[in-house]
């Protein structure tokens, strides 16, 4: 179609070399996207596939109503970590949001600019240290401190858990609503200081509820990428499978279930931790569902 | 109006995308269920066993694998002409391979009974599990019905077994370790009795476990728990029948929570395969054998 | 300075040699003038020439940009108000501010007009929902939002969205009203609208309106202020009755300005 205006003068062939390059980068692009694409959905049917004999085997059904999970004795109740995942994760979403919260607010609104400039980098830093690390410190003070309270006698528990995921979330949370916060279009911060409001009249009454949505999708983000990071949750929770009944209570979660028992699962047992993977997916999915629905419904 | 183009420009951009990445999924999961099928690739490679340069074929216990995997690394060293494929899948799979011809030699870490008479065991190391608790507290030994009182919940405090006024702390093991798996067959317990407050991973979570808790019970493998002891970590290894918990009692088969690890072979093991086996019970991998905290057998 | 102001003060706002600077940017320069109470000044010039600085530093918005710096004196009711003894959100609830494009808060129509009231300590309930009505009446949406007060305000229309910044505004009960080219972004029937507005708050305010509308300030005005670019600098050209400054302009360039020769 555009061969003949190419050849029709030299400014023409000029548009025609864009135009070349246009579809090279436009070709590179959905290369590049499909790529992503057929990784995702790769892995999703990997892990279908893997975790199909047990779904086969086991059916779907007894993942919830087994009353135990002893892979090795049959017995594949899966119930109390999806329950524990979630308070866990719900838990430290609760906990991250407030103080997330207050450090961006102070960023935006306080923070003298060398102060906030400094203080951005400090998170940064923090958001690059290895779970591992978190996880030691959990360990070696956190467990112990939660164990001088505790009922039980230890501290290896379902708060443990919280306040590490907690923890590790909270530098890139803060960061991501520090973000949230500088989006709030400049006109509803000029509106609200020219009717006299204060800085903190100006942050808690109008940035901060026109950024909550974001707030809450970053915090949910955030907190989905740290409940990833299987290790320091695995080294402070117990790994005990049982329903959350108490703060002090050990629990298991799905991303420790399949690091504590891959390295020696065969066969069923084997399939049946990629049935937590699935799990894992699911709940990730509804997370990241959540987060996109608030961010949406932000803009 | 141009809004609006752009909408749908970037809609069916996104529809296209997920197709594509659909059909790319079909086809890689096709993929990974044609080439990923257990036994079967035990089998295809048996089938090429004559072809230069020498394949030899070790399927079995996952105890062991860790360990023969290093020993087969420095064989091929010293062998440039022999390939060593080293495959888990339990000591019950090692000798059904070795009993079809799918397997050279196979990992069992337990003794053979009666209807394995036709096959050929030779132990290449001694792997035991003592009980632990932390150094501070008073009781210096206990019954195996103590042990087991205490492991199935019967058992609560330190008190009922002659120490201090606290609540027992369990430490037990995932399912589908080996250690957990000596331990039970030696206190004759399934492991849906146990009763256990923090369910732990590898012998060094194990261990930090007890060291961070004075009211903690564990078991973990003899070999890591002597070498941290000596480190100077606060456990105390208990002594088991009267036995003290050390790798000299284990290496002179006096110490009771063992088992042998065996090299098992149809017959009499010959060529490359009794050649191996020969370099796996010398001294040469003896420092291997220690660092997997296993004894090596004495002859 | 309240709306019947002592018939002996004859100023509302008096600037001084006011000069605005953006880091090495002059915005404005050496402008002095005094703006009479209780009338609508119209401040008019070409894009660039320094009408929204100049109306930003009368309630110190021009706090806000970092790096801003003003220099000379403004004076409201006699106050000096560039020191360090001014209370700054109290001054800007005094001294109320419009903006060029409609912005109420992405709330609801009563919640945009409570907010700065409860913050400048109006608690009461009654008192709240008089204040409510009295504003929303004045700007004529009453009618047009009716009982719906509940309504997010984002999904009323850009005129309605742009009285309902002025309720907002007037709740707090100012003295001065700033208006930042309140119409330009709103269909003639929107404008007409709030022009009839500001034609009965004349009485009530003192109103200083920024526009480049040479035609709206020919109806509304009753004093003009004329700024003009000059060597990259806001410069005040010519200030007076607007019926001097339009019909018998002083300066050449505000002649060809106001014939619409130039600007």
């Amino acid at each position: 179609m555009i061969w003949w205006k190419r050849s029709s003068s030299s400014l023409l062939s000029v548009r025609g070399c864009r135009r070349f390059v246009d579809r090279l980068l436009g070709g590179a692009g959905l290369l590049s996207a499909l790529l992503g694409a057929s990784l995702v959905i790769w892995m999703l049917g990997f892990v279908l596939v893997e975790s199909w004999p047990a779904l086969q085997q086991i059916g779907p059904l007894r993942f919830l109503t087994d009353t135990a999970w002893y892979p090795t004795l049959g017995r594949f109740g899966m119930w109390p970590m999806v329950v524990a995942t979630v308070v866990v994760t719900i838990g430290s979403v609760v906990v991250t949001t407030p103080v997330a919260l207050g450090s961006a607010v102070y960023l935006r609104f306080y923070a003298p600019p060398v102060l906030a400039g400094l203080y951005r980098r400090v998170l940064w830093v923090l958001a690059g240290v290895p779970s591992v690390v978190y996880g030691w410190w959990g360990i070696t003070a956190l467990v112990p401190m939660i164990g001088r309270f505790s009922p039980f006698g230890f501290g290896h528990s379902l708060l443990a858990g919280v306040l590490v995921l907690s923890i590790m979330t909270l530098p890139l949370a803060a960061l991501t609503v520090d973000t949230a916060l500088g989006a709030v279009p400049r006109d509803y911060l000029a509106a609200a200081a020219a009717l006299g409001l204060g800085r903190r009249a100006v942050a808690w009454q109008v940035a901060v509820p026109l950024a909550w949505r974001g707030v809450l999708a970053g915090v949910l983000l955030q907190t989905a990428r740290a409940i990833g990071e299987t290790m320091a949750v695995l080294m402070v929770c117990g790994n005990v499978v049982q329903l959350p009944v108490s703060l002090f209570a050990p629990v298991r979660l799905l991303t420790a279930n399949i690091a504590l028992e891959m390295g020696y699962a065969t066969q069923l047992h084997r399939s049946a931790l990629f049935v937590s993977g699935l799990w894992l997916l699911v709940l990730a999915a509804v997370l990241v569902w959540a987060a996109q629905r608030l961010e949406r419904e932000c803009t | 109006m141009a809004r609006c183009g752009v909408g749908m420009r970037s809609r069916s951009a996104a529809c296209r995308f997920w197709v594509v990445g659909l059909l790319a999924a079909v086809a890689l999961s096709g993929c990974v269920r044609g080439r990923d099928d257990g036994h079967g690739k035990a089998h295809a490679a048996s089938t090429h066993r004559d072809a230069s340069p020498s394949r030899l074929i070790i399927t079995g216990s996952s105890t062991l694998a860790p360990l023969v995997a290093e020993i087969a690394r420095r064989f091929e060293q010293l062998h440039p002409d022999v390939r060593i494929e080293v495959q888990t899948g339990g000591s019950s799979r090692g000798i059904r391979d070795v009993s079809t011809g799918a397997a050279d030699i196979a990992m069992v870490s337990r003794d053979l009974d009666e209807s394995e008479r036709d096959l050929t065991a030779i132990p290449i190391a001694r792997d035991g599990v003592c009980l632990l608790i932390h150094k501070n507290n008073p009781v210096t030994s206990l019954t195996d019905e103590q042990v087991i009182g205490i492991y199935t919940g019967k058992i609560r405090h330190w008190e009922e077994v002659g120490g201090l006024p606290q609540p027992i702390v369990v430490v037990s093991k995932a399912a589908g370790r080996a250690t957990l798996e000596v331990f039970c067959q030696y206190f004759r317990l399934r492991e849906d009795q146990i009763r256990a407050d923090i369910i732990i991973g590898d012998n060094q979570e194990g261990l930090k476990a007890v060291a961070n808790h004075t009211g903690a019970i564990g078991y973990v493998s003899l070999g890591a728990a002597e070498y941290e002891a000596q480190r100077g970590l606060p456990i105390k290894l208990l002594p088991s029948r009267g036995v003290p918990a050390t790798t000299d009692r284990l290496a002179d088969g006096s110490f009771p929570i063992s088992r042998t690890l065996n090299l098992v072979t149809r017959g009499e093991p010959s060529g490359w395969a009794s050649r191996f086996i020969s370099y796996c019970c010398s001294e040469h991998v003896h420092d291997l054998v220690e660092a997997f905290f296993f004894v090596p057998v004495v002859r | 300075m309240s709306p019947d102001a002592p018939p002996g003060i004859r100023v509302a706002i008096e600037l001084e040699r006011l000069t605005v600077r953006y880091g090495p940017v002059v915005a404005v320069r050496d402008v002095s003038l005094a703006i009479p109470p209780c009338r609508i000044t119209a401040v008019v010039g070409p894009s660039g020439s320094g009408k929204s600085s100049l109306l930003a530093a009368i309630n110190r918005l021009v706090d806000l940009v970092p790096g801003a710096v003003v220099s000379g004196r403004v004076r409201i009711a006699g106050q000096e108000i560039y020191n360090g003894l001014t209370d700054v959100d109290e001054l800007r609830r005094r001294v109320a501010m419009v903006f060029q494009r409609p912005n109420p808060f992405p709330m609801s129509v009563r919640r945009n007009i409570t907010l700065a009231l409860r913050e400048h300590g109006v608690r009461r309930r009654e008192l709240l929902e008089a204040i409510v009505h009295r504003v929303l009446h004045d700007v004529g949406l009453w009618e047009e939002v009716g009982g719906r007060l509940d309504y997010p305000a984002h999904k009323l229309s850009g005129g309605q969205q742009q009285r309902l910044c002025i309720a907002r505004a007037m709740a707090l009960d100012p003295e001065v009203l700033l208006l930042d080219e309140p119409c330009s972004a709103l269909d003639p029937l929107s404008t007409a609208k709030i022009e009839e507005l500001l034609r009965r708050f004349r009485e009530r305010y003192t109103v200083v309106l920024v526009t480049h509308n040479l035609a709206q300030a020919r109806r509304l005005a009753d004093y003009v202020a004329v700024l003009w670019q000059i060597e990259g600098e806001g410069r005040l050209l010519e200030f007076g009755p607007a019926s001097d400054v339009f019909e018998n302009p002083q300066h050449e360039l505000t002649r060809a300005y106001v014939t619409g020769l130039t600007g």
